[in-house]
């Protein structure tokens, strides 16, 4: 696979807005936040390829909407109101672009499948008769051809499919459907900039996170708003737990001692920030202080 | 100190002797941060073994070195390889289902809440239909008469498991749908056909299902999140009905009518008889000569407990959040029954951290009003059993509090502490509070020897 990176001719990463959540969707996006702007947010979709477990998720992934913001306000991603865009989309004439993609796909997938199964063909050919040497290069040029093998039922079914239906043709792309994760091709570029909003709600602590290249995730395990990461938690453990103050709040001390306590026994800091509003804002005006429990 | 390198938890925590050297899948998720080189593997079965596929430890810092970016780097690639997956249905499993969300928009609420079900299956194929879609009754739409209609969640979930092809439709319903039984001339459309209408992406299934709360045929996120959560764990899971079952009540009664057995009551009427009257004016345990410690415990309750119990005088409505939302079953056991299902065995309601507070009292009275009466195994008996009956309750519920895609189960229970009453145990004869010595230690029968019945026991 190879790396992704945000170039001049691709747009920015898209963060879809539906239901007041921010979300991201294509995963060549989700990689260039990950990459160029330590932005990781939660996976929370269902995984097609393994969908009864829980450990690993998939796309689409949410962002808090103040890391939406942080993102919006240094430029590196943009906000798309999502449910409008689509209506418009999904009520226009013109498709072509979007038909394209899905047969491009189905061309893949079926590219694929052939091979696979003229790979499997080829490994039962060759485990059927060492001797009939010639029967492999005989399998993998026809795919359609019978294997002893359950990985071409879409070939054996195939015919079974025409007879019943004489306007199915046996084609790769009546063989398919496809459901593509992003509309990335549904929606074209001017309807996708129609719809750009930016009402965002502002975090100060995130956005200044942001810039000064943390990751965070939710900090919901600790007892925190965030954990705070010095990388990709892919790779390191975090080093803070944070958590947003305004200016002239005033913080119950038990705040102080019951986070400094929970952070200090799992190996973190805890972290307080706010932004001064008299001193133009964030990230520039947030200040931010360590606590940590000394268990004398 | 705390960051202290030789120091971290999970760097210094070694394999147990003869056990099995890959980390546990607690280990794996510590921050809640999965490895997806592993789960990579899952898929690519070529003979890796755990070793070679075992996640590293992680690091506390970058020290800049080649190995440890290229560590990274491959964990990135997996991770990214496994989410640049597209979702392909091949034609002998292709199930295709048509967004129709205002086909039934103006069907008032009922039993299979056909208001909120908006997306109709073409091909039923596939065996995941024993707790998901319900028919439609001919009496609702003599057209489409018994097509499986799915609910927001319903089909989002498996749109995104990739079992069902949903479409936007170009054409009418009755075009696209065909009645079953007119069978000839009838026009199919394929997989191909974007005449007939468009496959929808899932971003697009996203904007088309999700909602806010109150949004006819669509969801919130939450209650989208708890719902595939409990899927994937493999639990059959329906929307509570409305019209809630029949719900009981609890009252709050006098203290001095408890539970006594058969044996202690025996003993009591002899004391009671005997004991000085209670003076209204008086001390709290009136002056004289008392034989026993339950008529003095009985004086000194005077606050009026909580009794749950199994009817009620009235009930307020439960309302959102605090409010069952889905019914929930355990996988196995007798073939389930989305038609007519057994009691269910959590009932559930949906917050969010966003917007909701820990409930309040009448909250959570109401909405645990709203479940049936269901009060400790009878079974668990004596004073070992206290906090077992404690736990349990006489009424639960379950609340399913959401954080960005991470639910977390709390289950509240009507306890009733009212109903344990330890000084009972006092005048025990089994021994018990002073120690069970001597002669009468042996009769006890439910412990033997040694085992008083006093404070010593939990």
């Amino acid at each position: 696979m190879t790396t992704v990176t945000a170039s001049p001719s691709r747009p920015l990463p898209r963060i879809s807005k539906i239901a007041g959540r921010y979300l991201v969707f294509d995963h060549e996006d989700a990689s260039i936040l990950r990459r160029e702007a330590n932005t990781n947010g939660s996976l929370v979709g269902t995984l097609p390829q393994q969908p009864t477990q829980n450990m690993f998720l998939g796309l689409p992934i949410e962002l808090r909407p103040e890391e939406a913001e942080a993102l919006v306000h240094k430029n590196l991603a943009r906000v798309v109101d999502d449910v409008a865009a689509h209506q418009a989309a999904l009520r226009s004439s013109d498709r072509t672009a979007y038909i394209q993609s899905l047969r491009r796909d189905k061309a893949t997938a079926h590219k694929v499948l052939a091979e696979r199964a003229a790979q499997k063909a080829a490994v039962a050919a060759d485990k059927a008769g060492r001797k009939k040497s010639k029967a492999k290069p005989a399998a993998a040029a026809t795919p359609n051809a019978p294997a002893p093998s359950d990985g071409d039922a879409l070939f054996a079914s195939a015919p079974a499919v025409t007879a019943s239906s004489p306007r199915v043709a046996d084609s790769p792309m009546d063989n398919f459907g496809v459901t593509p994760t992003s509309s990335r091709d549904l929606i074209s570029a001017d309807v996708d900039r129609e719809f750009e909003v930016s009402d965002a709600p502002e975090g100060p602590l995130a956005r200044y996170l942001q810039d000064g290249g943390y990751h965070t995730t939710p900090g919901l395990r600790f007892g925190s708003k965030y954990s705070v990461y010095p990388g990709d938690p892919l790779r390191f453990h975090a080093h803070f737990m944070a958590n947003q103050y305004e200016w002239d709040e005033e913080i119950p001390i038990l705040d102080i001692i019951e986070g400094g306590r929970l952070a200090t026994a799992v190996k973190k800091a805890f972290v307080i920030g706010g932004s001064d509003p008299s001193k133009g804002e964030a990230p520039e005006n947030v200040t931010t202080y360590s606590i940590e429990w000394a268990g004398m | 100190m705390a960051f202290d390198d030789d120091d971290v938890p999970t760097a210094s925590r070694q394999p147990a002797a003869g056990g099995e050297d890959a980390p546990t899948l607690e280990e794996e998720m510590e921050d809640g941060v999965a490895d997806f080189r592993k789960l990579n593997s899952m898929f690519e079965k070529k003979g890796i073994s755990s070793k070679t596929i075992r996640k590293g430890e992680k690091d506390f810092e970058s020290h800049g070195t080649q190995a440890q970016g290229n560590v990274l780097e491959a964990s990135r690639q997996a991770m990214e390889e496994v989410l640049s997956y597209t979702r392909i249905h091949r034609r002998d499993a292709w199930v295709r289902a048509w967004y129709f969300p205002d086909r039934f928009a103006e069907v008032e609420d009922d039993d299979i809440q056909l208001r909120e079900r908006v997306v109709v299956v073409e091909h039923e194929k596939g065996n995941w239909m024993k707790d998901l879609g319900r028919s439609c009754p001919s009496s609702k739409d003599a057209h489409g008469a018994g097509r499986l209609w799915l609910l927001p969640e319903e089909a989002l979930y498996l749109v995104e498991r990739g079992t069902i092809d949903l479409w936007w439709p170009n054409k009418s319903f009755e075009e696209l749908l065909p009645k079953p039984t007119a069978s000839e001339g009838h026009q199919s459309f394929g997989p191909d056909n974007y005449e007939a209408g468009l496959p929808l992406t899932l971003e697009a299934a996203y904007t088309l299902l999700l909602g806010f709360e109150g949004e006819r045929g669509k969801t919130t996120f939450s209650k989208y999140h708890v719902f595939t959560h409990l899927k994937r764990g493999g639990f059959n899971i329906l929307r509570a009905p409305q019209n809630p079952e029949s719900g009981s009540k609890s009252q709050v009664i006098s203290p001095l009518w408890g539970g006594f057995s058969l044996w202690q009551s025996l003993f009591s009427f002899l004391s009671l008889r005997r004991e000085p009257k209670v003076n209204s004016q008086g001390p709290l345990v009136a002056p004289g000569f008392y034989r026993s410690y339950h008529s003095i415990y009985q004086q000194l309750a005077i606050i009026p407990r909580h009794k749950p119990s199994p009817t009620l005088a009235e009930s307020t409505e439960p309302q959102d959040p605090f409010k069952i939302f889905y019914h929930v079953w355990k996988s196995g056991g007798a073939p389930f029954s989305k038609r007519s299902p057994p009691p269910p065995d959590f009932r559930i309601a949906v917050t969010d951290t966003s917007d909701t507070f820990v409930p309040d009292l009448e909250q959570i009275q109401s909405l645990l009003e709203s479940t049936p009466y269901d009060p400790p195994n009878p079974a668990w008996q004596g004073p070992g059993r206290v906090y077992q009956r404690l736990k349990w309750g006489h009424r639960n519920v379950l609340v399913a509090i959401v954080d960005r895609g991470l639910v977390n189960f709390m289950r509240f229970g009507e306890g009733a502490f009212g109903e344990e009453k330890v000084y009972e145990r006092f005048d025990n004869p089994r021994g018990g509070y002073r120690g069970g010595k001597g002669g009468r230690g042996g009769r006890g029968g439910r412990g033997g020897r040694g085992r008083g019945r006093g404070r010593g026991r939990r």
